[in-house]
């Protein structure tokens, strides 16, 4: 052990572990000078019942460090750097793009990873679309919108048809495709706007009721967005597709919303 | 303060700045004609019906290219933006389609088509698209500016 003392180890990195002084651990600075210098003595390849040092997380991980704990005995057989559901939770949007980014720069050197990668995201997008459509409030108004906008457009082309009808008749038969696109949408909707009744409500009917799909499905977008990333991460990293996790756990049948699914990734409670 | 800009979703926006300028500016220099003007001249016959329709679609494009754009550069990673940038690209090549047909068919006239306004357009309306495809398909770059 007497070359091991002698090892010079930058401690610096328990100040950067260390939490910020507000939500410090009540404990002396002596005790935490102890435990600095017998970490500066530990063997890093034993484990925790050689080592006599131990940087607790005890208090529940509060300080959100995203990678665990290398001290902590409790992190000791799992792989080092698995992000568990509750800490990918936990973590800020910005690392979770980090994270997604650097998942994404490794499937770029790693086909396997990439294939893998692509399932899952397939997967994940058509749970999160079926998810905005059904379950969510943008998804009701989405509908709603695009309804309005169909059956706007439907009375307006009818009604500008039949108005205008008679003076395709007029026109020459060469007309060219760009001609027949000119009628159909612009001279048809002129047409609706000043001859059919209620025609100008009819159109900005279907552009309100465009831009309220639109205006929905962006923030359903950005709603499943923060737990679009979240998954991908979370499913790639264990090595596992949406459908293992849904052949593994019968009772995702009765899955309800993300927020279940993303349930059965938290570590158990016996665990910790 | 750490500001992140993804540069490829400046492009399309600059775009569309180009678009709405070159529609207040003259597309007629002879004239002094704005392009706004070509579009709400009731006398249809007097230019291109076809240039009109082309230059009217400019507003829309202008509107549906910012969204995107705003949206990738505020949340960085948006989902939708692929799904999003479709409607302003097709929706551009027709507005090209419709000018470049109204050109052709007008330049050999009486429109000399020497504005600002028409070259703005077109520049922005090319811009726009090429922003919006360079945003999906590249590798955001984005320059970090720490305070």
């Amino acid at each position: 052990m007497s070359d091991q003392d002698s090892r010079d180890i930058d401690t610096s990195f328990l100040d950067r572990m260390a939490k910020p002084s507000g939500q410090q651990h009540p404990r002396e600075e002596s005790q935490q000078e102890d435990r600095r210098r017998s970490v500066r003595n530990e063997d890093p390849r034993a484990g925790p019942e050689v080592n006599t040092s131990t940087w607790d997380d005890r208090d529940g991980g509060s300080d959100r460090r995203p990678f665990g704990n290398p001290f902590d005995e409790i992190d000791q057989d799992e792989h080092y750097g698995a992000l568990s559901g509750k800490d990918l939770l936990e973590m800020s949007d910005e690392e979770v793009i980090w994270e997604y980014r650097e998942l994404k720069s490794r499937c770029r050197r790693d086909k396997g990873l990439r294939k893998h990668f692509r399932t899952v995201r397939k997967d994940v997008d058509k749970m999160l679309e079926k998810d905005r459509e059904f379950n969510q409030i943008t998804g009701i108004v989405a509908r709603i919108g695009k309804m309005i906008t169909v059956l706007c457009i439907l009375f307006v082309f009818l009604g500008g048809m039949m108005d205008g009808a008679y003076s395709i008749i007029d026109k020459p038969y060469d007309w060219t495709v760009l001609e027949y696109l000119q009628f159909l949408i612009v001279m048809n909707v002129t047409i609706a706007w000043y001859t059919v009744p209620y025609g100008s409500i009819l159109i900005i009917g279907a552009v309100l009721g465009f831009a309220i799909r639109y205006a929905s499905g962006i923030i359903g977008d950005i709603r499943s967005d923060r737990i679009r990333y979240r998954l991908i991460v979370m499913l790639c990293q264990d090595g596992v597709t949406l459908r293992d996790v849904k052949r593994l756990k019968s009772t995702v049948k009765e899955y309800g919303g993300v927020e279940d699914l993303l349930y059965y990734f938290q570590p158990e409670e016996g665990s910790q | 303060m750490r500001i992140v800009i993804n540069v490829y979703a400046l492009i399309p926006l600059i775009g569309a700045i180009l678009m709405i300028v070159g529609l207040s500016a003259s597309w007629i220099s002879g004239a002094s004609l704005p392009g706004w003007e070509l579009v709400t001249n009731d006398d249809f016959s007097t230019y291109s019906f076809t240039l009109s329709i082309g230059v009217a679609l400019i507003v829309p494009i202008a509107i549906l290219t910012v969204v995107p754009a705003i949206l990738s550069l505020v949340f960085r990673e948006y989902s939708g933006r692929a799904r999003l940038a479709i409607p302003p690209i097709i929706l551009t090549i027709l507005a090209l389609l419709f000018i470049m047909d109204g050109n052709l068919a007008i330049i050999e006239q009486h429109i000399d088509f020497g504005g600002a306004g028409y070259m703005m357009a077109m520049a922005g309306l090319i811009l726009g698209a090429a922003g919006q495809i360079l945003n999906i398909v590249m590798k955001p770059i984005e320059f970090e500016i720490e305070r």
